[in-house]
C-alpha cells in the first residue's frame, strides 16, 4: 500500500505518520502543497500541525492550495482521504466533510490523551475493530470543538457517519464526536492525531488492513 | 484604489467560545449583558476604482477564502 502524505507549511504531523506508515509496511510519499499529481497512492494523509499557521482560520489557506484540485478528484474517484488534527479542519475547508471546528470553549490548548470509542466498525477506515471498542488517542489543538447545525447532526448520525466518538467530551463538540466520514464513506476526519497517540499504530493498522483489503478485493 | 470592509460574525447556530467568555467576563464584573459574540473584521484594498466592482471583487475573495459561510455570516461596506 502506498500512502502520499500532504506537507503544508506548517504542517508537522507528516513525521510521525510517515514512522507509523513506514513500520506497518506501506511505501510513503511525502506531497508538498503544490503539487497537482498525487501519483499512484491508495490513500490519501492529511496530517495536522498549522498549516499556513491556521491564519484566517485553521485550513482556510490549505483552499487555494493547488494540490486541492488533485485531492478532491481522488476522493470523488472514490479514493481514501484520511484527515488528522488539523487536516480535518482542511478536509472541512475543501468542502469533503461537513461541519466546522471552532476554539475549544475552554479557549485552552488542549493536549491529552483521551479515550474514544469506535461507533461504525463497517466502514473502510475501521474494519479490525468491533462496534464500542476503546482508542487511548491524543489530541493537540486550540480549535477542536467540531459544529454543525442541530438539523445536519440528526442526518449525520441517522447516516451513521459519525466513526469516532469521545467517552467524555473534552471539547464540546457536537455528538461527541471525534471523528466522521462523507457520505459516500471514503473520507474520514478525526480529530486525534495517531501519530502522538498510544493507540495510534492501532488505528493506523485498521486503515492499512482496510485498504489492502480492499485492493485484494480489487475494488 | 477602493477599500472594502469585511465584518464576519459566527453563525448563530455556531458556538463562539470567545463571545461566550466575553459575555461571561462581562457579567462577572456586573455589567447588563444580553450577549456577546465575536467575529472578524478585514480591510481589504483594491486597486479598483468603481465601488461596485470593488464590492464584488472582495465577495468572491469572502466566497473563495475570508469566509467558511458554514460557520461565518459576512456583510461589506465601501469606504467613502
Amino acid at each position: 500500500m502506498r500512502a502520499g502524505i500532504v506537507r503544508f507549511p506548517g504542517t508537522s504531523g507528516e513525521q510521525g505518520l510517515q514512522e507509523c506508515f513506514a513500520q506497518l509496511g506501506c511505501a510513503v510519499d511525502i506531497l508538498w502543497h503544490t503539487e497537482t499529481n498525487l501519483g499512484e497512492i491508495d490513500l490519501l494523509v492529511i496530517p495536522g500541525g498549522a498549516p499556513f499557521g491556521n491564519y484566517i482560520r485553521p485550513g482556510a489557506l490549505a483552499r487555494l492550495s493547488p494540490v486541492r484540485e488533485a485531492a478532491l478528484a481522488f476522493a470523488q474517484r472514490g479514493g481514501l482521504v484520511l484527515g488528522t488534527g488539523s487536516g480535518f479542519h482542511v478536509l472541512t475547508e475543501w468542502g469533503l466533510l461537513p461541519g466546522v471546528l471552532v476554539a475549544n470553549p475552554s479557549l485552552r490548548y488542549q493536549c491529552q490523551v483521551e479515550l474514544v470509542q469506535v461507533e461504525r466498525a463497517d466502514t473502510l477506515f475501521t474494519s479490525l475493530w468491533a462496534p464500542g471498542e476503546i482508542l487511548k488517542l491524543r489530541i493537540s489543538t486550540a480549535h477542536g470543538c467540531f459544529q454543525l447545525p442541530h438539523e445536519e447532526l440528526q442526518e449525520l448520525e441517522g447516516r451513521g457517519q459519525v466513526v469516532f466518538r469521545y467517552v467524555n467530551c473534552p471539547n464540546d463538540s457536537v455528538g461527541g464526536a471525534a471523528g466522521i466520514m462523507n457520505e459516500a464513506g471514503n473520507v474520514l476526519g478525526i480529530l486525534p492525531q495517531p501519530g502522538h497517540s498510544p493507540d495510534g499504530e492501532r488505528l493506523l493498522r485498521s486503515i492499512v488492513y482496510s485498504v489492502e483489503r480492499r485492493m485484494s478485493h480489487g475494488a | 484604489m477602493t477599500k472594502v470592509n469585511v465584518i464576519i460574525t459566527p453563525k448563530g447556530s455556531i458556538l463562539d467560545p470567545h463571545g461566550r467568555a466575553g459575555e461571561a467576563a462581562l457579567k462577572s464584573r456586573g455589567y447588563a449583558v444580553e450577549r456577546v459574540r465575536v467575529g472578524k473584521f478585514i480591510e481589504v484594498t483594491v486597486p479598483e476604482e468603481d465601488r461596485e466592482k470593488a464590492k464584488a471583487l472582495v465577495d468572491k475573495f469572502c466566497t473563495e477564502l475570508l469566509v467558511n459561510q458554514a460557520m461565518e455570516d459576512y456583510r461589506l461596506e465601501v469606504e467613502e
